[in-house]
């Protein structure tokens, strides 16, 4: 009796979990049927939806300039990110590190669309940069820094800047120093020491931090509605207005699924790298 | 010499990333107590006026109810749902043990634009079920793969033998569980609960496809930013940030900053 229920003890225990994730399952599966319906005449299966995705020139733009934003933006935020890590786990004391850690969790936590407000407060005509622009005589009329690209890169980066850091705090911390000391007794400069020690050591959280930033970015629908004031073509912009407010499922679906494999590609891509650089060390 | 130079680069770089971080929340909080009638740079004079002007936009009030009614129903059930599968992967080993690791994961691999119309789909399967309900449901999957992590990670820390030894002494199972396991775990549920609420709170893209004309604070907030332009969604947004801060002392607290980042 008690080896029987040590038995089924366990699938008792997951079922109401896994009837909660059922429920995810049967949305995917059903989005799949959705983008294999042809709008047009009924619900005759077909690849219509996804016909017209690949021919129409500015549906795939909405897939190619979202992919280009989201490297964009990931390598910046990477190439920003990396110096608070370093300052934060290298340079800073306990109490400072506590601090700066404090604060970006709060910013991390803090509400998204909220934040994106903040950063209209300051692109936006009147906001805080034309205001210090036009007092300091050095702009002519008010610059135009958001409802553009310029404005949608910025709210990504700041979007995924959080992310980046705390994913690349892990690795700095355990780099070892004595690592770099022994570099620069034998003679090498710090540029080089920095190129081939430091980074090399890193690349297991900036893999981390490049793959949240790249997914967040991609599937960004806030920022491109606030910050491009929806005139920057985003995926999920597309996905949102032929689901909502088109009503278009089918089409909305099949941009669904793409979206979704496009994500699972790059996950699984960088995943091959971390194991591929893992393998190496491990020799 | 020139390291000292070095490490004033990196300082005053680090800052700035910081302060570009730290100034659009700064920004907020500055305007929010403008006297002036507009978000424009600098604010004229102070006041607390559009705070008390928050109580007169009846969106924001349906959001507050509709959010803390989803915050608090989805960390409950996904709380639960949460000990349940953790104590099954961590006290137990099973056929399928992996698999179920993978599923309670796989809500974080999908995006949020999927999601929100994957379930908006569902719900249309089931067709009994209200836009609320779904969103229920919605939340809850977002939430709880956060909320096994924590708890698994809690769990693996205590040991075993205490579980064991109460039931060697007699106790039955759900006993062990209810008067050992479950005040051990205490601060990590509590932990593992703020951060639920924070994120059922918080979500935006996934709820946008479910909301129908009942709004979450958010999405509230975000209406009101696209239509107006008075420092009222400041004096808002001011609020939610002093409750996130609060969120974040008390996980300090209860689980510790550095175990959440990891």
């Amino acid at each position: 009796m008690i080896v029987m229920l040590r038995k089924i003890a366990p699938y008792l225990l997951v079922a109401p979990a896994l009837l909660l994730i059922a429920s995810l399952v049967m949305g995917l599966s059903s989005l799949l049927g959705w983008s294999f319906l042809d709008g047009a005449s009924g619900n005759v299966a077909s690849f219509a939806q996804y016909e017209s995705l690949l021919a129409n020139g500015s549906y795939r733009h909405y897939f190619s300039y979202s992919l280009w934003l989201a490297v964009i933006s990931t390598a910046i935020a990477l190439v920003l990110g990396f110096p608070v890590a370093y300052y934060m786990e290298v340079v800073a004391s306990p109490k400072q590190r506590k601090i700066i850690f404090a604060s970006l969790l709060g910013i991390f936590l803090s509400d998204y669309v909220l934040r994106m407000f903040g950063l209209i407060l300051i692109l936006g005509r009147s906001g805080m940069v034309n205001r210090v622009a036009g007092w300091l005589g050095i702009a002519d009329g008010p610059w135009k820094l958001m409802y553009n690209e310029f404005g949608v890169m910025v709210g990504l980066v700041a979007g995924i800047l959080p992310f980046m850091i705390l994913s690349l705090n892990g690795v700095v911390a355990r780099l070892d120093k004595r690592l770099r000391e022994a570099a620069a007794l034998l003679g090498s400069p710090p540029w080089r020491t920095f190129v081939s020690i430091t980074l090399p050591l890193c690349i297991p959280g900036i893999l981390a931090g490049t793959m949240l930033s790249f997914l967040l970015s991609l599937n960004s629908f806030v920022t491109p509605m606030l910050l491009g004031g929806g005139r920057v073509d985003m995926v999920a912009v597309f996905i949102f207005d032929q689901a909502i407010n088109l009503a278009n499922l089918p089409l909305g679906s099949a941009a669904a699924l793409i979206l979704f494999l496009l994500s699972a590609a790059v996950i699984i891509m960088l995943n091959v790298l971390g194991d591929r650089y893992l393998k190496r060390f491990q020799r | 010499m020139i390291g000292h130079q070095k490490s004033t680069a990196l300082q005053a770089t680090a800052f700035g990333v910081l302060l570009f971080l730290a100034l659009p929340n700064l920004l907020i909080v500055l305007i929010s107590f403008n006297a002036g009638t507009t978000l424009g740079f600098p604010p004229s004079g102070f006041s607390f006026r559009w705070y008390a002007n928050l109580l007169n936009i009846p969106s924001f009030a349906i959001g507050l109810r509709q959010s803390v009614m989803l915050a608090v129903l989805s960390t409950a059930i996904s709380v639960v749902l949460g000990i349940m599968v953790s104590l099954a992967v961590v006290r137990f080993r099973f056929l399928g043990r992996n698999i179920v690791n993978v599923l309670v994961m796989a809500p974080l691999f999908v995006p949020e634009v999927v999601m929100g119309i994957a379930m908006l789909l569902w719900a249309n399967i089931v067709l009994a079920i209200s836009n609320t309900t779904a969103l229920v449901v919605l939340h809850c999957l977002i939430v709880l793969p956060y909320v096994v992590r924590l708890i698994v990670a809690n769990l693996q820390s205590m040991d075993p033998n205490l579980e064991n030894a109460a039931m060697l002494l007699g106790a039955r199972p759900l006993q062990a569980f209810l008067l050992i396991t479950l005040p051990l775990l205490g601060k990590g549920l509590l932990g593992a609960g703020i951060f639920a609420i924070v994120m059922s709170f918080h979500n935006f893209t996934a709820t946008m496809f479910l909301v129908g004309n009942k709004p979450t604070l958010p999405v509230a907030a975000y209406q009101y930013i696209r239509t107006e332009s008075d420092p009222s969604v400041c004096a808002l947004s001011t609020l939610m940030m002093l409750g996130g801060i609060i969120a974040v002392y008390l996980m300090d607290k209860w689980i510790g900053l550095e175990r959440l980042a990891r």
